[in-house]
């Protein structure tokens, strides 16, 4: 079967007059601006809309979404409740057909060939689900052998391998005969994260992959996302959790009401805001010291001080013209007055602080 | 993993590029009906189903060797009063018993459990993230639900054949008390043993209006009871249009109208007339049906 040299998918040849099909997508191709995916592109998504219910009383869950993801990327894909993520998530994998616009994977165009391009992907959306009462083991069997493995990959035993697999990658080797049912809420996270490794994706979609997971496993799920980008697996996670996506990806995007508000890569959009945080011994006597204006000359700027704690928050005050307080002076002038500075670092932004000042909850309008 | 460097890259014209476009591809439909089957097979209301549909003409052979008392003839469930005198026809009386109401219900519930079932689970979209069409899917599901219906009508002949031969009478096979026909002939044990396998596979084939309709309903809804109580009710209420004078117009029409022509086959020469049209019928209700259930299925929003 892998001799035969003719594939029937095979496009036709793009010079053949008579493919009109073809020349058509072309012709559609051209009047649509926007070009196809890039070279090595994971996620290609050119004004992707879907209009749920009728056109009047109908609600826009997309609106022109575009979206470029590299393949080895990891990607965070953010937004509150009701911002389109799912939907956006459902349409890339083809469970929701998208009113206009076009989507590839792995640069192919879907939904039109799916069948050929879900062998590469695995992806967990929303809950993981399974049958409960069969084993852990038999649920992963029956969803591969489905489909015929990756070549030479295909026979019974080598199935039960690459489960047995699976399931040893994600911890869940000693249970794998238990059934599904009397698992924990970890336990099926883990599960469904072992149903897209049995096939070595090339591309995952994963929907917050260590909710659930207590530290340990939590620890564990980010070492081997970790580890499969490591070998050029690109990680596509949708998540509320912006720990576990500040953790995990180096690029988020970030949905709102229906497009993406922000997209940018996590290092730029954590800026410093400009605010110093140093943890002291004498927080009172070290507020007292930099506050004075003698203080001020000799850092080259005035800072507003406010004392939380133990610690101390400097906003330097900024006059136009004067040059930018340094740490390290600040940080100088304490030592030189007998204070220790157990702590200071400049103050960056949390990915929290990027998704609430960019996006609104569902109701505020 | 050799994947990592492509240098063939994607194409825009979304050329299928190696190993990765291969795959998936040409999966023979018959691993995904395996599956299908397989889940079926394991499921312990699978065989609970056919127990109890099994169950009820036992109960009723018990009584009718304790009692001795049958029907008489033209009266209660057709060939009941035959079954006294050979046990042999009991198979066929049993189909009789349980296929205006209970084999309808089970293949109502199975079939209505086919798609909505596995969105109420949560399973489904896991079934279509497989690289496998929503087409292949649907042909598959469907080949699981006329493989429980076969099984079903096949499992209670077989306990009929045994509870009938061992409970009830059990005519010698040459002799003059071997079975009659409807029409009052004598029947040889081969004329007994293929009329039966007709009536099986007539059953089976009356049942295929219902699993189509039912499968339709599992693939409008995400709640599987739905689906299952809305095909018992639309076959109720055919049942009902059947019995009524005034509904004659569309009475040949309706998918239960010829569900109780299988006596036909048990009639001196065979009534083919009715059995034929009841075919005709069934065949046109699977055919519409499914194809809205395909079509509905195979441009669904996928949302559960």
């Amino acid at each position: 079967m892998s001799a035969d040299p003719v594939d029937p998918d095979d496009p036709v040849d793009l010079d053949d007059p008579l493919d009109l099909e073809e020349d058509e997508r072309l012709d559609a191709s051209r009047a649509d601006e926007r070009p196809g995916p890039p070279p090595g592109s994971a996620v290609a998504l050119r004004g992707l809309t879907k209009r749920f219910g009728s056109s009047r009383g109908g609600v826009t869950a997309v609106d022109g979404l575009d979206l470029d993801v590299a393949e080895g990327e990891r990607f965070g894909f953010l937004g509150p409740n009701g911002s389109g993520k799912t939907t956006t998530v459902r349409m890339m994998l083809g469970l929701v057909l998208p009113t206009s616009g076009r989507a590839w994977l792995l640069g192919e165009r879907v939904p039109g060939r799916l069948p050929q391009v879900l062998a590469d992907v695995g992806a967990v959306v929303e809950s993981v689900a399974a049958y409960p009462h069969l084993s852990a083991r038999t649920n992963l069997t029956l969803l591969d052998a489905s489909a015929p493995g990756p070549a030479g990959q295909r026979g019974r035993r080598s199935r039960r391998a690459r489960v047995d697999a699976a399931l040893e990658a994600v911890g869940l080797d000693g249970v794998g005969r238990r059934r599904v049912g009397a698992f924990s809420l970890g336990m099926r996270q883990r599960l469904g994260l072992a149903a897209t490794l049995v096939r070595r994706p090339r591309l995952l979609v994963l929907d917050e992959p260590t909710n659930g997971l207590d530290p340990q496993g939590i620890r564990a799920v980010t070492d081997l996302l970790l580890e499969l980008n490591a070998d050029g697996t690109t990680l596509f996670l949708s998540s509320h959790l912006l720990a576990e996506v500040e953790e995990l990806c180096t690029r988020v995007g970030v949905m709102d009401r229906g497009s993406l508000a922000v997209v940018g890569d996590v290092a730029d959009l954590r800026a410093p805001t400009g605010r110093l945080l140093l943890r002291v011994d004498a927080p009172g006597a070290a507020a007292g010291l930099l506050g004075t204006t003698s203080a001020a000359a000799r850092l080259g700027g005035r800072l507003d001080v406010r004392v939380e704690g133990d610690r101390l928050v400097l906003t330097p005050q900024s006059a136009s013209g004067s040059p930018r307080v340094e740490l390290s002076a600040v940080v100088a002038a304490l030592v030189g007055e007998g204070i220790a500075v157990l702590e200071a670092v400049p103050e960056r932004s949390t990915l929290e602080d990027v998704v609430l000042a960019r996006t609104r909850a569902v109701g505020e309008r | 993993m050799s994947h990592v460097a492509d240098p063939s890259g994607p194409s825009p014209e979304g050329a299928p590029r190696g190993s990765a476009g291969r795959r998936g591809l040409r999966l023979p439909l018959l691993a995904l009906i395996l599956v299908e089957l397989r889940k079926l097979a394991v499921r312990p209301r699978t065989w609970v189903t056919i127990g109890l549909l099994c169950l009820l003409p036992s109960v009723v052979a018990v009584f009718l060797a304790v009692t001795d008392l049958a029907p008489r003839p033209g009266q209660g469930p057709t060939f009941l009063s035959a079954v006294l005198g050979n046990g042999a026809l009991y198979p066929a009386a049993a189909l009789g018993l349980i296929l205006p109401v209970f084999l309808p219900v089970a293949v109502c519930v199975v079939a209505g459990d086919a798609i909505a079932g596995e969105a109420a689970n949560g399973t489904l979209r896991y079934l279509l993230l497989r690289p496998v069409s929503r087409t292949r899917l649907l042909v598959a599901k469907l080949v699981a639900v006329l493989a429980f219906t076969t099984t079903a009508v096949l499992a209670v002949a077989g306990t009929a054949y045994v509870t009938g031969t061992q409970l009830l009478g059990n005519a010698p096979t040459e002799l003059s008390l071997a079975a009659t026909t409807v029409s009052g002939t004598g029947l040889t044990p081969e004329d007994l043993t293929w009329r039966t396998v007709l009536v099986i596979g007539y059953m089976s084939v009356s049942m295929m209006g219902v699993a189509a309709l039912a499968l339709l309903l599992s693939t409008l809804t995400d709640s599987p009871l739905a689906a299952a109580l809305g095909g018992l009710a639309l076959i109720v209420g055919s049942s009902v249009l059947v019995g009524l004078d005034s509904a004659d117009a569309v009475r040949d029409l309706l998918p239960t109208r010829y569900w109780l022509s299988w006596v036909d086959l048990f009639r001196n020469p065979i009534l083919w007339t009715d059995v034929r049209a009841g075919l005709i019928v069934q065949l046109g209700y699977v055919v519409v049906l499914l194809g809205a259930a395909w079509a509905t299925f195979t441009t669904r929003d996928i949302t559960s």
